[in-house]
């Protein structure tokens, strides 16, 4: 089953990249364990990004991406606090 | 000062349960149907009134831009219309403002339960409450009117119209109060009450109802369309009934509610078992904020249920930016609806049996009596459909076919724009600019998001005509255009956002009163998908002693920020000024997200873009890793794009 442009279960139910076939994921319930993640600053998101977010709050902005361990194709983005966990995941049953 | 609780309000405070069908209200006499009546219908009968009441909550909102005056109504369908069953429950509700549809139901039982006895409802009564804590609409702007329709002595069904007005009080013009701490400061809600009794237009109860306005005549003439609404309906309703028996018809509805459940339910079982998590973020809850504030929401699909649980969310604010339990149901319906339900009747009342709600009152998106919600339907409540909105899609994501009703999050916010003063004729006015209804959609699996395509809460909803703003209200366009970069890169793209620059024009007071509130400034609230960047901020630019006067005297009109000269500030999420002669305002609104990775990009598709104006050649390069042939984005030179998107692989992920 795929699971969106990027990711399929693969054998044994672990998440697979679909562009290169590597294992993103031990299991569909932890879909994104092997993923590799960074965090960047959000006006590396491009130029939609028009003023710096210290103009309008005190707590850090960034971007967070996932990416596949072996192609490196974009998994997941966000722009968000800082300080909070990454609250975008998903599992399945 | 602290938001303090006050005693006995939560008599206006609601669950969303349905009531009982065997529950009594006074000597109100109820036109039931039993299951053999539903179950007895003929298909033929069911599709010919099943398509008759969808017509009738169409006429109504033809009905509502008929007779009102406003703008907001007239050229931007913000109202909706719906039509319900005898305990309130949603049968039918209109394409026009969604959100606005989504409690009605728990309007109509809060009338059922704390009207029937004292005023009583009799044939030919209408109540009229702006009290999103019993339903109806999202914040105070959002007036319902409910009309209880009699057949033979027994109340048949009701109908709702409700639509956004542009003035009800409070603090400032629009209501729109940015340095609102709670309810108070902003225009107070009003439980229903009887405005039409038995035919009659109470001219005590619309005195007090319009006495609060900056623009009374205006808010008397959309009160009267509203009412013109339910009579049209009503009128069409009772036709029907004539025609089939009331068994027949009452049937069909249920029928109606049954079948949106059944379908559904049906739905959801092609789809995985699993848990997706989301957050939407607002930064400022007020003037002067400068917090973020979070909705999280964890929905979880089991069998043919969908459970929707916020915990986690942020606390109230003393702010503006809350709504009640109505806001964040209008959270959740108008994504159900365009997204699992566009091949399924929009019976509300069935589709709300297929989900479980878990939030904390007290909450951002659950707040309680008298926090402030003067904004609730464009902040909170559509903060909390860009939540939903993420895992509804995600879940779809997962589905060969059904993946194709998914899209990221469209248009984040809603860039409000309030300008009141003196018009050109001499005459007082307030009113909210609608432009922003061209926001982007989002991405699909399979294709970009649509341009300026709207907002996903109002799938009728259009912005007005620039020469209708200017004739309707003293202000001059510079420009109103599509905005470069303000989709979310992707594999496919996110649909473009505009921008509106204007000055004040023809005003003997020589100036308009402005409130700019807009979120997602300090971080952008149309997420992507699959990988795909969120849509660009929200930017909103006060230019103060401009030039532009002389530029047009000069046979100039400037088409960039750049060439107006003056004093340039970029404003905040929240804030109330005065527009001089001399000054500019500049609101850019947000886009749709992305889809998939933008290195992933055709950079074919890339290159019309950066032809058309939707993306910059920098973004281009930084972001799809497409290396122009020139700057005009003719063609891509694909030797050039492969290294640099090879490079860019490892420069993001940061292995270089
Ligand atoms: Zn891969």
């Amino acid at each position: 089953m795929d699971l969106d442009l990027n990711l399929t279960v693969g054998p044994g139910g672990c998440v697979d990249c679909r562009h290169c076939g590597a294992q993103v994921g031990t299991s569909t319930a932890a879909p994104l364990d092997k993923a590799v993640r960074t965090q960047r600053p959000p006006s590396e998101a491009g130029p939609g990004m028009h003023a710096d977010p210290a103009r309008f709050t005190d707590r850090p902005i960034v971007l967070r991406q996932v990416f596949c361990p072996n192609c490196l194709v974009l998994l997941h983005t966000e722009i968000v606090p800082a300080d909070e966990p990454c609250y975008r995941q998903w599992s399945l049953r | 000062m602290p938001v303090i609780p006050i005693a006995g309000s939560e008599r206006f405070g609601q669950s969303e349960a349905p009531l009982d069908p065997d529950e009594s209200f006074g000597d109100l006499a109820l036109h039931r149907v039993d299951a053999q009546a539903i179950a007895g219908v003929d298909a033929l009968t069911y599709e010919v009134i099943r398509h008759r009441l969808v017509a009738v909550t169409d006429d109504m909102g033809e009905a509502i831009k008929r007779m009102s005056g406003s703008v907001v109504v007239t050229d931007c369908n913000d109202f909706g219309a719906a039509i319900m069953d005898e305990l309130g429950e949603t049968v039918q509700v209109g394409l026009y403002n969604m959100q606005l549809g989504s409690s009605l139901d728990m309007a109509g039982r809060w009338t059922l339960r704390n009207r029937s006895v004292s005023p009583g409802i009799h044939p030919g009564d209408q109540f009229l409450l702006n009290d999103p804590w019993i339903g109806g609409g999202l914040h105070q702007n959002d007036v319902t009117v409910l009309a209880p329709l009699f057949y033979q002595g027994q109340l048949f069904c009701w109908t709702g119209a409700v639509a956004h007005q542009v003035d009800l009080g409070g603090v400032s013009p629009g209501s729109w109060s940015v340095d609102g701490r709670d309810v108070f400061w902003e225009s107070v809600p009003i439980p229903p009450v009887t405005i039409v009794e038995r035919g009659r237009l109470r001219a005590d109860t619309e005195d007090m109802y319009l006495r609060r306005s900056r623009v009374p005549k205006l808010v008397g003439l959309d009160l009267r369309a509203k009412i013109g609404a339910n009579n049209v309906a009503h009128e069409r309703l009772t036709t029907l009934i004539d025609k089939y028996g009331p068994d027949t018809v009452k049937a069909v509805m249920k029928r109606m509610m049954d079948d949106a459940e059944t379908r559904l339910r049906a739905k959801l079982r092609m789809l995985p078992e699993g848990e997706w998590s989301a957050v939407a973020h607002q930064d400022g809850g007020r003037a002067d904020d400068r917090q973020v504030h979070k909705i999280v929401v964890r929905m979880t699909k089991r069998s043919d249920r969908l459970h929707f649980d916020f915990t986690g969310t942020d606390p109230q604010v003393e702010g503006i930016i809350n709504c009640t339990l109505a806001g964040l149901r209008g959270g959740i319906l108008p994504i159900l609806l365009t997204m699992l339900c566009p091949d399924i009747p929009w019976a509300p009342g069935g589709i709300y049996r297929c989900v479980d709600i878990t939030s904390e009152p007290g909450t951002i998106n659950n707040c309680t009596f008298p926090a402030g919600i003067g904004k609730a339907s464009v902040n909170s409540a559509w903060a909390t459909q860009n939540a939903v909105s993420e895992t509804v899609a995600e879940m779809l994501a997962t589905h060969p076919e059904l993946s194709r009703s998914a899209t990221s999050v469209c248009s984040g916010t809603w860039d409000l724009t309030l300008l009141a003063g003196v018009d050109q004729r001499g005459g007082g006015f307030a009113t909210m600019l609608c432009d922003a209804m061209a926001g982007g959609l989002g991405a699909k699996v399979d294709g970009d998001g649509v341009d300026t395509g709207g907002v996903n809460c109002i799938p009728m909803g259009r912005t007005a005509d620039v020469e209708i703003n200017e004739f309707s209200f003293p202000m001059l366009y510079l420009w109103r255009r599509e905005e470069v970069d303000s989709g979310g890169p992707g594999r496919y793209r996110g649909g473009v956002g505009g921008s509106s620059c204007f000055i004040p024009y023809d005003s003997p007071a020589q100036g308009v009163h402005l409130v700019v509130s807009a979120n997602g400034k300090a971080l952008p609230q149309a997420s992507g998908l699959a990988g795909g960047y969120p849509a660009a901020t929200q930017w909103d630019v006060l230019i103060r002693d401009s030039s532009v006067r002389r530029r047009l005297a000069e046979g100039v009109i400037p088409s960039r920020i750049e060439d107006l000269g003056g004093h340039t500030d970029t404003v905040p999420p929240h804030l109330e000024t005065d527009l001089g002669a001399d000054d500019v305002y500049f609101t850019h609104w947000q886009g749709g997200g992305g889809l998939g990775d933008p290195l992933l990009r055709e950079p074919e598709a890339v290159a019309r873009d950066v032809a058309l104006g939707k993306v910059s050649p920098q973004a281009a390069e930084r972001v799809y890793g497409v290396r122009l042939a020139d700057q005009a984005g003719s063609d891509a030179d694909a030797e050039e794009t492969e290294r640099l998107r090879h490079h860019l692989r490892q420069e993001r992920a940061r292995l270089t």
